[in-house]
């Protein structure tokens, strides 16, 4: 059975597996353009983001849900990774879990330190998603 | 020199990079290195406090580089010059000191669109109008939009002498001119000009000027505020601390140029800036600004061959500096591209919301040279470009 842990470990291991930063560079947009477009409302507008990226998180039946956008193809696919690694998690995947993906990300331009905040931005949507929804149950 | 004995002055340029980013922070020279490593070595004391024999040598040496960067940019009096963190900091430190000296009750300030946010934000700080002059679609700046802002009521004109998007010099003279015949003061932002061209503030006859010593291959965290004396000398000190007060209890000031200088200055900073001065004062800088123009000449007829590729810089009377956009392909991912590549260029806004809001652009990329670039840079920037645009083309499909 699927798992945010096994979904993560094979994202890592497909990024591990490209020996060059161009490869990577190709298999986020490859990523980027396996989605249908996101949503560009600014209600999903992830602000400080370098390039513009829209994230839309919500639950249903306690399990999340995401949509994503960006102007830029790259910060997208990285995006479209992590939609796919959260989403249909339980929020007990959520909170039980570490984001690792980074760890094995070596195009240089999504790991200055502006990116990184905006990937802490949308975990932080993910996590805060539980815990909403743990207040509506409530 | 020829560029290989040229490249050498750079310690950085021996990593196997293209490095396009000069516009941002130009690379350090030896010659800054090799003075900020002897001065921490054998000088590093604090200076104008300590009668002791180090102190002196120490003192001795931030002396030259006052007297070093004043003939630089032809002041009249070393007393004019002011260390800073940088342009940004000089920048804030004399919109602090108008703003608690001057009356601006229904007065105007008078910027461009083109400012780096350097030059924009601080005056967004007092509580005066703001008239900014538009640029063209293109990003160019009219000189007349500026004339036709300035009135009796303007008392501060604040504009860059070189876009850092663009790279278009701006014909300041006349600007300068019509201020002052209003009476208003004049603060010329050298950060990106004074890289490729020699500022004669004298000349110009700026109230003010402002520049940073890393976008003239010295150090970071350092720069300079350049005032007239008898304007700074009515001005109140925008910092208070030691080593800017004779009386404390009747809050009397230092003369220029300790008065602007709270605290202890970034003294291993000033003797690096020395240095790269130095090094570009024993230059022969008209070759210099030749090998950029030929430079940017050869990357501009170049880009222009690559379809669906747009520059928002000029050919003449510009920096060697380029912006442009791609159709269809994001600034961000343009230079993340070329970053496999090891090409470093900067992507985004580039500290010019206002300009690119004009331009109607999200982001540009930037392409910004230096003399110790050459043609064979440009042409892996180029093939890289191609590059870009046919995978986009293949990734689509």
């Amino acid at each position: 059975m699927e798992t945010l842990i096994s979904r993560q470990e094979k994202i890592i291991k497909e990024l591990d597996a490209l020996d060059s930063e161009l490869k990577q560079f190709d298999y986020f947009f490859n990523k980027a353009f396996s989605v249908e477009e996101g949503p560009r409302s600014d209600k999903y507008l992830i602000e400080g983001c370098i390039s513009r990226a829209w994230v839309k998180v919500w639950s249903e039946n306690n399990k999340i849900c995401m949509e994503v956008e960006s102007d830029s193809l790259i910060l997208k696919g990285l995006l479209v990774a992590m939609k796919e690694i959260y989403e249909g998690s339980s929020f007990t995947e959520v909170n039980n879990s570490e984001f690792l993906l980074m760890k094995s990300v070596r195009v240089v331009g999504l790991l200055d330190q502006k990116r990184r905040e905006s990937i802490e931005k949308v975990l932080k949507m993910i996590k805060d998603e539980t815990k909403d929804s743990d207040r509506r149950i409530k | 020199m020829n560029l290989k004995e040229l490249r050498e002055c750079f310690p950085l340029l021996k990593q196997d990079i293209t490095y396009f980013d000069n516009a941002a922070t130009t690379p350090t020279c030896k010659a800054c290195i090799d003075l900020t490593k002897d001065y921490y070595e054998k000088d590093c004391f604090n200076i104008h406090r300590g009668g002791y024999k180090g102190s002196l040598r120490s003192e001795s040496r931030i002396d030259e580089g006052r007297i070093l960067v004043k003939d630089f940019i032809n002041a009249e009096s070393k007393k004019e010059i002011i260390f800073t963190s940088g342009a940004t900091e000089s920048l804030n430190l004399i919109a602090t000191s108008l703003f608690s000296s001057m009356d601006f009750q229904g007065k105007n300030i008078v910027t461009t669109e083109i400012e780096h946010h350097s030059n924009y934000i601080p005056w967004l700080m007092g509580e005066t109008e703001l008239r900014v002059a538009s640029c063209e679609i293109d990003g160019s700046l009219k000189t007349k939009k500026v004339l036709n802002l300035i009135n009796n009521n303007t008392v501060l004109v604040t504009i860059s002498a070189c876009s850092n998007v663009t790279g278009d010099f701006i014909d300041l003279k006349e600007i300068i001119e019509k201020a002052h015949y209003e009476g208003a003061f004049v603060i010329v932002d050298a950060s990106q000009f004074i890289a490729h061209k020699k500022l004669d503030v004298q000349e110009i006859d700026c109230d003010f000027a402002v520049f940073s010593a890393h976008k003239i291959y010295g150090p970071t965290g350092e720069g300079v505020l350049y005032g007239k004396a008898e304007i700074m000398d009515s001005l109140n000190p925008p910092k208070f601390g030691g080593d800017m007060v004779s009386n404390v209890m009747k809050q009397e000031w230092l003369t220029l140029p300790s008065k602007f200088e709270a605290g202890t200055l970034n003294l291993a900073g000033i003797v690096g800036m020395a240095g790269s001065i130095q090094w570009l004062n024993n230059q022969d800088f008209k070759s210099l600004e030749e090998r950029e123009r030929n430079l940017k000449s050869y990357l501009f007829d170049e880009m222009s061959k690559i379809d669906g590729l747009k520059m928002f810089s000029r050919k003449e009377n510009s920096a060697p500096i380029v912006s442009f956009s791609m159709e269809g392909i994001n600034s961000n991912d343009i230079a993340m591209f070329l970053a496999t590549k090891d090409i470093c260029v900067r992507s985004g806004k580039l500290c010019a919301q206002g300009l690119l809001t004009r331009l109607n652009k999200e982001g540009l990329v930037r392409v910004s040279l230096a003399f110790y670039n050459s043609e064979e840079e440009i042409d892996f920037l180029i093939s890289s470009l191609k590059q870009i645009k046919e995978r986009m083309t293949k990734w689509k499909l």
